[in-house]
């Protein structure tokens, strides 16, 4: 049923996700494609969306991926989910064990969990930037077009990025590389 | 100044904050901090960091967590309801509307050209958070293990279309942390430095002292920040004995990383 299966996939999601919003991403990836809900193409729309608008991603992409499967009761029971589990984990750890959080094991765990996620969040840039050059609706070779929008988007970023330092925003990048899709495609 | 709020106050003053938290975690801190620092006083700005600590060592978004824990604060389980429900709403109403549309915009063919492109700019985003993380990150030997390790053997599972789970990935990262963990504590100091308790006491009541002059004192820390942080390791070892001392020259030295942390996160 689908309501149950958003609810425990998001409820995994809320549980795991360490490393902020781009941490969340694999797991809402995994949780996805295992349900077979959709592919990385329209996950990468939807994530584009979550970063457009206000919220944290996380939540964004539980209320929109919740809603596409199940209405409004999907998107309240996938929002919930992702929301509940740190909401009662931060209230444990503030009411009683503040101490963990200086925990030297704890830390060292936390340490290799964030690693972890910084690595995973590798393979999934790595995983879909692949799949966008090499889709598999064109047999999976490598579609030429592709390889021109994305090394083009490339080329504006990485200067943009090191002249901005953080006040860029993603949205434009969003906006551009739209633009670009219309003009290339 | 006030102390305590009312569930309506959080509420609104968070679903404020969620109509403005664009992008993720680290953008948001100085926001949440303007606000709830400064422009309401509900909490000092030491607070504020020991909530970026927390909000930091707990599953989910950080906006989030800062909201549950601001929340709490203010006004006890329902200050954290309120708090949590306000930073939601927004992104929930706004998104739930888009999704009821979005299907249709999509086809169009001109919009589904500009999604395509979108793709990749979508998977050059998750890139340039990968390194900015790994750019931010504490470089050991343990993370930058785990760190290869990890992104090594999800690419390989999927070549292989072996489906590895991220759960599974960071339970195994969880388990290897914990065995060197327990592999340090059996061999002593992580540098193979024999723990000289007066020696990393001294050092450690250094940095607590400069600890105290905040901002002029956090930022000669902010490079001895890493190895204040090891003296405050053996220094803890010791604290069997002398639990509070030890404690106080930990959380110095923390704040003192977390300080240096900020600061590389702000320059991102």
């Amino acid at each position: 049923m689908i309501y149950l299966e958003l609810l425990l996939g998001f409820l995994r999601v809320g549980c795991f996700s360490f490393g902020g919003a781009y941490g969340a991403i694999p797991l809402i990836r995994d949780v996805v494609m295992g349900y077979g809900w959709m592919d990385d193409e329209a996950l990468s729309c939807i994530i584009a969306i979550s970063e457009s608008t206000p919220g944290p991603i996380m939540v964004n992409l539980a209320t929109y991926i919740g809603s596409s499967q199940g209405g409004f009761l999907g998107a309240v029971l996938a929002t919930f989910a992702v929301v509940a589990p740190s909401f009662f984990v931060v209230l444990l750890v503030m009411a009683a064990l503040s101490a963990l959080v200086k925990n030297e094991c704890f830390r060292t765990v936390l340490g290799g969990l964030k690693a972890c996620v910084v690595g995973v969040i590798l393979a999934t840039g790595v995983e879909m930037l692949t799949g966008y050059l090499c889709p598999a609706g064109a047999g999976g070779a490598l579609q030429m077009q592709a390889v021109k929008l994305a090394v083009i988007l490339a080329v504006i970023w990485l200067p943009l990025k090191f002249l901005l330092k953080g006040r860029f925003s993603p949205v434009v990048l969003i906006a551009i590389s739209a633009v670009l899709g219309v003009f290339i495609y | 100044m006030e102390q305590k709020g009312s569930f309506g106050e959080l509420f609104s003053t968070f679903f404020r904050i969620g109509l403005c938290t664009f992008g993720g975690g680290y953008a948001m801190i100085p926001l949440i901090s303007g606000i709830c620092v400064e422009e309401k006083g509900w909490i000092t700005s030491d607070e504020m960091m020991d909530v970026t600590v927390v909000a930091e060592s707990t599953p989910g978004p950080m906006a989030i967590n800062c909201a549950t824990y601001v929340g709490w604060k203010m006004g006890g389980m329902a200050g954290a309801v309120a708090g949590t429900l306000g930073i939601v709403t927004p992104a929930f109403v706004i998104i739930y509307l888009i999704s009821l549309f979005f299907g249709d915009i999509l086809r169009v063919s001109l919009f589904f050209n500009a999604f395509r492109g979108i793709q990749a700019a979508v998977a050059i985003l998750i890139l340039d958070a990968a390194f900015s993380m790994l750019w931010r990150m504490e470089k050991r030997a343990l993370s930058i293990g785990i760190f290869f390790g990890s992104a090594l053997l999800m690419l390989l599972a999927t070549l292989r279309s072996i489906h590895l789970s991220t759960i599974t990935l960071l339970l195994a990262a969880a388990a290897v942390s914990l065995g060197v963990y327990g592999a340090r504590g059996i061999m002593g100091d992580e540098e193979g430095k024999a723990p000289n308790p007066e020696k990393d006491k001294k050092k450690s009541g250094g940095a607590k002292k400069s600890g105290a002059g905040k901002k002029s004192g956090e930022a000669p820390e902010a490079k001895g920040g890493k190895g204040s942080k090891k003296e405050a390791k053996a220094a803890k070892k010791d604290a069997k004995k002398g639990a509070k001392a030890a404690k106080k020259d930990a959380k110095a030295a923390k704040k003192a990383e977390k300080a240096a942390k900020k600061k590389g996160g702000k320059g991102k």
